[in-house]
């Protein structure tokens, strides 16, 4: 036996998805998350999966302690080192408000403390020449300045955030700042932002570098209590974690990186919902993970998930780091319906959380939350929750549900479906927001449900988007885990430089190319990839005037003048798609190089289902639907359905740890792999947009 | 076509909505991406809107609120004068008139009519400022004109695209009399692209849902924000409230100019009376109708529940008189190009004053009250190429009743954001000495005012720049509220190569005002400092807990002795901490409750 | 007094405004025309000529910067 093993520490949850990749055998664990010490519910899990040390061949965790941190603002005590004059640039931010009309507002707190910005005696312009040379004196100022702080509390974990103006152009100062502080103070973990964030603008890259700092020591500690443990266990293979990026690295590597922890359990389920849109023969996919408190949307169009270097953990708050591009909004399970002052009904963004919980949950919760309707519609069975571990209270549902009822007049049921509506509605929004926005159609895409509650409302929401077909992967509360257990080892590399399109240099693009591929393939031997690295290249261009970038792919082989006018043609096409019209002839600005190199893990295959023909219900309920009001749904188990089943809605299929909704008239399907797969959806009328305009030609 | 519910129910309204402000959004993402001007991609200095067909607005999304009430008006008026009958599928029509409901003429507005299965179904518009307008002075900012010709080229109600075709005489007219034709080539394109894509998304709406029943739901929508709106009326005092404040100078003379406002609430009605406001400047701190529009209705926004859904509904219980001829109403041909950056925010602040008697929970004191405009332009010694830029600064808020004023923030007409130092510097030949908060600047209080910012900027060889400001409180402090003092005021300065200390421009090229001035020509190893206001403070400062005030000190947003001379809480230095001293405090404080002398508070 | 609309007539190139004698706002093209005794008072609308009955001429009375254009 040797299995792969995924395990991801969620907020509520701690999952565990283990594949022997020969045996084609799959574990599965779930524990209650330990925030006070997250490493416990790992090894819970561990013990509780059965599987003996001696078997695991390979351990990969997706871990929300660095995010944690930050929402609960329990990181280190960051000391940020900048140019003389510019300490405040943390504080100053952008400008801009959350809201236009909100004088409530107050503005976010980036982490650290004023008096805690020390300013350096340097400077270097836009070309990275030295202005202000970096002198001896202006380091042993900053030592005592240092020295100061680092006697004040005693115990505090402290960590060094150093972000110098134009430090993307030569990192030559903050490397000298870097070797200084390590002789000088060598216990103390430090954040340099040429390598966290090699992009322009000094306060999302000064920001970056300062949550990288603020999250290295606990991400030390985590890893080093990990790395006990699993020795106690005498489990020798080395481990990773997931990074935000979706890829992996050796946990020796996380204490280095601790901002590409952020989105460490978050993406692993855009990751899983790539994988089984590739097996379910799609490669546009909406994937969808909707959990107690909040639902992770993200989009994988043309077989690849999209970046940002845009991610807020707060507003204003951003981090400057390449990031899946998910997002994440505050609705799920828990998330509480209201009335606001107009009278409409709202839910969310405040969740009941686990504790006291939606008001089935009999923990003391009044509010009606999204769980309570769906139990009051008959989607949820109170006595198999969980696989029965949490027997739910329908009469607190009813009770709580009632409450908005009465001010909303509407009968409960009606109630009920509203909020589920509005709920739905929010999830519909985000998602309309990763693809519409970004010019792709959602019609044309996949939906591919995750989490306790999305495969339940993936079928409203569907309808409401206009998508024509769902997949339910086999274990859908875990998918985060899995999607760990996929994640390639991926190191990234930028360099940011302005070209314009009438003076580029082919060869030294070429030349650059080369060596930042050079460097990050180095960093994935040394993360213990030994094959053939997958290359990607992009450049990040726009018209000449405008002021943000697309990234575009470069085509394979080397850089010439050719390959350079397919790349701008390229642009021009995604242009249009995305704005509706492109500029024939309009000169361009090259901005950021970007590569990726990819070390691809063995790929994983799931067992196959045994066959079968006609499932059996093991028993029916009454459910409420729109269009019928309350009407006989058969209920299954998942367990029960083998490859090749196939029935028609309505229909509930219940597992340990979610529930699917098929709603009358539409289809499922069983595939080989386990997957349920919905179709026969009304989505709807809708013609294809219309063609874009091309403004630069004559008509 | 999915199976139609009631238009009313409040579910589906809330869809709609949501489906209807989604539009206006992706609008203006799609403009914020491909403008040209940082004005628009970054300081997001525009505004995207939905209309029906009898010009009323149905929809809005958040960016720019110096728009918010001006686009009602020139969307509907724009539509009443050319009539319904004169539009056309592939049309778009642009003005930039500030008499017919614009803001400055800086901003231009484009319309496109949205057919559907060959009938007119409403509008979709934007409104964007494009830096560089012509006129005297580059950047759009002709600080001492006194008439709208040197504003720049006005283009009155006219069709930029006819049937989907360019109206070539016109774009070759207007890109004849901007200095960057270029930025205008691309700022134009990304306005009228963003309502290309309105079109579609409204189209794919309502092949969904049908006319009938988008009409339906809008009218609803409409009557619900107007219920609400009333509602919240509704709650606050009856009375008349009255506030004035005061635009220092105009470019154009030193006169000030006073703005006056008395808010009559009745029942669920509010008038805002301008009319006892002075005539008409002689330069350019005029407020337009649409300024005074836009101000009215964003102070107001700032009291009232803020998910009130903005379309015609919530504005409609609310009245503007503002006589023309007046600083509130400029005539024709009075400039106004400040009216939009300087006046707005003075006017937001007025209301606020005004209903603090009213809502004294809801409201806050002065903020800034100056965008601080400072535009720049000459030919890039790296490229050879002309460029012009339109900067600001944000200033601190003012204090409220529950917390203090959150620090450097754009102005209240606006949500932009800063251009960073790298961006600027790559951009422009300048080299920055240092951007950083102003320690003091904060108007005291029991909640204290937010701190402004102080930038030093030094003109690299061999450039040489013109430049232009329009400021204000550089005079006039921000006010603080029931006890709170003022802030410290804003300023521009320079200090010519081998100068050692910074003096106004009034001192150095001997403009009329040191706050607005055009055209004076800096070159290399000159440092310009540009400083902004901070926010008045709220609530008498002597009440101020003592932690706060240490903590202040501490973190360097105060100084030691404004804590003790304005606050009344004497510290001392303890191994390099601060520490209060209780008893010293306690004297200090008993001595200043006797005394009261504060600077100019209301 | 009896208000009545009337259409504005201008010429195609004149783009001169008028404005509301209560408001101030802009006019495009219906004018709400209401005649007394000694002068005849344009307004937007007849809730212009309302307000100005009931708020405006109490506060004010008629005054040299309110007279109509």
């Amino acid at each position: 036996m040797s299995y792969r093993v995924g395990i991801d520490t969620g907020g509520t949850f701690t999952d565990l998805v283990a594949v022997d990749v020969a045996a084609r055998r799959l574990v599965v664990a779930k524990r209650p998350s330990t925030p006070a010490a997250p490493q416990r519910a790992v090894f819970e899990a561990l013990d509780g999966c059965g599987i003996p040390p001696e078997d695991i061949e390979f351990l990969i965790l997706g871990t929300t302690i660095a995010l944690n941190a930050v929402h609960t603002r329990t990181g280190a005590r960051v000391l940020y080192v900048t140019t003389a004059g510019f300490e405040d640039v943390p504080f100053i931010q952008r400008l801009n408000r959350k809201h236009h009309y909100d004088l409530q507002w107050i503005k976010p707190d980036p982490f650290c403390e004023r008096r805690d910005c020390l300013g350096v005696a340097e400077r270097v312009d836009k070309n990275g020449r030295v202005v202000v040379p970096l002198t001896d004196e202006a380091l042993e100022r900053l030592g005592t300045a240092v020295a100061q702080r680092l006697s004040e509390e005693p115990g505090r974990p402290v960590a060094i955030a150093v972000n110098l103006l134009f430090s993307y152009a030569t990192p030559v100062h903050e490397q000298r700042i870097a070797e200084f502080l390590a002789e000088r103070f060598p216990a103390v973990p430090v954040s340099l932002s040429h390598n966290v964030a090699p992009i322009w603008r000094e306060y999302e890259r000064g920001l970056t570098t300062i949550i990288d700092a603020y999250a290295k020591p606990l991400v030390g500690r985590f890893v080093r209590e990990v790395d006990h443990e699993l020795a106690r266990r005498r489990v020798t293979v080395p481990w990773a974690v997931m990074k935000s990026n979706g890829g992996n690295m050796l946990a020796a590597a996380a204490e280095s990186q601790p901002v590409q922890l952020l989105l460490s359990g978050l993406a692993g389920g855009i990751i899983a919902g790539k994988y089984f849109g590739d097996r379910a023969g799609s490669g546009n996919v909406i994937s969808l993970d909707m959990g107690g408190t909040s639902t992770d949307v993200g989009v994988v169009a043309d077989g690849e998930y999209g970046y940002t270097t845009e991610y807020q953990v707060e507003w204003g708050l951003p981090v400057a780091a390449p990031f899946i591009d998910l997002t994440t909004i505050g609705a799920g399970g828990g998330s509480i319906a209201w009335i606001d002052n107009g009278g409409f009904l709202k839910v969310g963004p405040q969740s009941a959380g686990a504790d006291p919980g939606p008001a089935c949950y009999d923990r003391g919760g009044t509010e009606a939350t999204v769980t309570d309707a769906n139990v009051v519609l008959g989607r949820v069975d109170p006595r198999f929750f969980l696989g029965g571990d949490l027997p739910l209270h329908p009469d607190r549902a009813w009770a709580a549900v009632d409450k908005i009822a009465a001010r909303v007049g509407l009968s409960v049921e009606a109630a009920a479906h509203s909020i589920v509506a509005v709920a739905n509605e929010n999830m519909a929004d985000a998602i309309r927001l990763v693809t519409v926005e970004r010019g792709l159609d959602p019609r044309e895409f996949d939906l591919v449900a995750f989490g306790g509650a999305g495969p339940l409302h993936a079928a409203d929401l569907a309808e409401a988007i206009g998508i024509r077909r769902i997949i339910v992967p086999p274990h859908p509360g875990l998918g985060s885990a899995f999607g760990a257990l996929l994640a390639d080892l991926r190191v990234d590399r930028i360099w940011t430089h302005g070209y314009r399109s009438t003076d580029l240099d082919p060869a030294r693009f070429e030349e650059r190319f080369n060596e930042m591929t050079a460097s990050a393939v180095q960093d994935l031997r040394a993360e213990g990839f030994d094959g053939t690295p997958l290359l990607l290249r992009s450049i990040s261009m726009r018209y000449l005037g405008q002021n943000y970038e697309q990234d575009i792919p470069v085509p394979p082989g080397t850089i010439s003048s050719a390959s350079l006018r397919e790349v701008m043609r390229r642009f021009d096409r995604q242009h249009e798609q995305f704005y509706g019209y492109h500029i024939a002839g309009e000169t361009m600005e090259f901005i950021h190089f970007k590569i990726s190199a990819i070390g691809p893990l063995p790929k994983v295959d799931l067992p196959p289902l045994p066959s079968q023909e006609t499932p059996t219900a093991r028993t029916v309920r009454q459910v409420y639907f729109k269009t019928s009001g309350r009407q006989d749904c058969p209920v299954y188990r998942r367990a029960d359905l083998g490859a090749g089943a196939r029935l028609r809605g309505p229909a509930l299929i219940e597992e340990e740890n979610s529930v699917t909704l098929v709603h009358p008239g539409q289809d499922l399907d069983v595939t080989r792999d386990g997957m349920l797969v919905i179709t026969g959806i009304d989505a709807g009328a809708g013609g294809r947009a219309a063609a874009g305009n091309v403004m630069g030609e004559q008509r | 076509m999915t199976s139609a519910t009631d238009p009313t129910d409040l579910t589906t309204l809330s869809v709609i909505h949501n489906h209807l402000v989604n539009i206006c959004r992706e609008m203006g993402t799609a403009m914020m991406r491909t403008a040209y001007s940082p004005i628009f991609n970054e300081g997001l200095d525009f505004s995207c809107v939905l209309f029906n067909r009898d010009g009323e607005m149905i929809a809005q999304a958040e960016f720019c609120p110096a728009q918010l009430g001006a686009i009602l008006y020139t969307v509907k008026w724009s539509i009443a004068e050319l009539g319904l009958d004169s539009f056309e599928e592939g049309d778009v029509v642009i003005h930039n008139d500030p008499y017919r409901g614009g803001c400055h003429m800086p901003e231009h507005m484009v319309l496109k009519p949205i057919f559907y299965e060959g009938e007119l179904f409403g509008f979709a518009a934007n409104i964007g400022h494009v830096a560089e307008i012509g006129g005297m002075a580059p950047g759009s900012f002709a600080a001492t004109a006194t008439d709208v010709f040197q504003e720049g080229l006005r283009l009155p109600l006219v069709k930029i695209m006819r049937r989907g075709e360019y109206v070539h005489d016109l774009w070759k007219l207007v890109l004849a009399n901007h200095r960057t034709p270029r930025n205008t080539w691309g700022d134009f394109h990304a306005m009228i692209g963003s309502l290309h894509i309105a079109e579609r998304r409204v189209h794919r709406l309502l092949d969904k849902y049908g006319v009938a029943f988008i009409n339906a739901a809008c009218r609803e929508l409409m009557n619900h924000a107007e219920r609400w709106m009333r509602e919240e009326i509704r709650r606050m005092p009856d009375g008349e409230y009255a506030f004035e404040d005061v635009m220092e100078d105009d470019g154009a003379t030193e006169n000030p100019t006073h703005f006056r406002v008395t808010m009559v609430i009745r029942g669920d009605e509010i008038i805002a009376d301008w009319s006892r406001s002075d005539p008409q400047a002689r330069g350019i701190v005029n407020a337009t109708f649409g300024v005074t529009a836009s101000a009215t209705y964003n102070a107001i926004f700032h009291v009232t529940d803020k998910n009130i859904p903005h379309n015609s509904g919530c504005y409609r219980p609310i009245k503007i008189i503002a006589p023309p001829g007046t600083c509130v109403n400029v005539r024709y041909p009075g400039p106004s190009v400040a009216g939009n950056t300087e006046s707005h925010p003075r006017m937001v602040d007025l209301i606020l004053g005004a209903l603090a008697e009213a809502v004294p929970e809801r409201v806050a004191a002065a903020e800034g009250g100056t965008s601080c405009n400072f535009l720049f332009g000459g030919v890039h010694p790296d490229t050879n190429q002309y460029y012009v830029n339109y900067h600001f600064e944000g200033g601190g808020w003012g204090g409220r009743a529950f917390a203090d004023g959150n620090s450097a923030l754009i102005v209240p007409n606006g949500n932009c954001r800063n251009t960073p130092v790298e961006v600027f510097e790559t951009r422009y030949p300048f080299l920055t000495q240092w951007y950083r908060l102003v320690q003091d600047s904060c108007g005291p209080g029991t909640h204290r005012g937010g701190l402004g910012t102080q930038r030093v900027i030094e003109v690299l060889p061999p450039a040489e720049i013109t430049v232009s400001a329009v400021f204000e409180r550089m005079k006039v402090s921000p006010w603080g509220l029931f006890g709170g003092g003022c802030a410290n005021n804003s300023a521009i300065l320079i200090k010519k190569r081998g100068d050692t200390t910074f003096r106004t421009f009034k001192e150095v090229y001997h403009t009329t005002s040191p706050a607005k001035f055009v055209n004076c020509v800096v070159s290399a190893g000159d440092q310009i400092l540009l400083e902004a206001p901070g926010g008045g403070g709220y609530g008498d400062p002597t009440q101020r807990s003592t932690e706060a005030v240490l903590r202040d000190i501490t973190q360097g947003f105060i100084s030691a002795d404004a804590g003790r001379e304005l606050y009344g809480v004497v510290t001392r230095r303890v191994d390099g901490r601060h520490e209060v001293d209780v008893d010293a405090t306690a004297a200090q404080r008993a001595k200043m409750s006797s005394t009261a002398a504060l600077p100019a508070a209301r | 007094m009896a208000g009545h609309w009337e259409q504005r007539n201008t010429d195609w190139w004149d783009t001169t405004v008028l404005n509301c004698s209560l408001c101030g706002q802009m006019i495009p093209r219906d004018i709400w025309v209401v005649e007394a005794a000694s002068e005849t008072r344009l307004f937007c609308g007849p809730d212009c000529e309302r307000l100005y009955l009931e708020y405006w001429l109490p506060k004010y009375g008629a005054s040299q910067r309110d007279a109509s254009p």
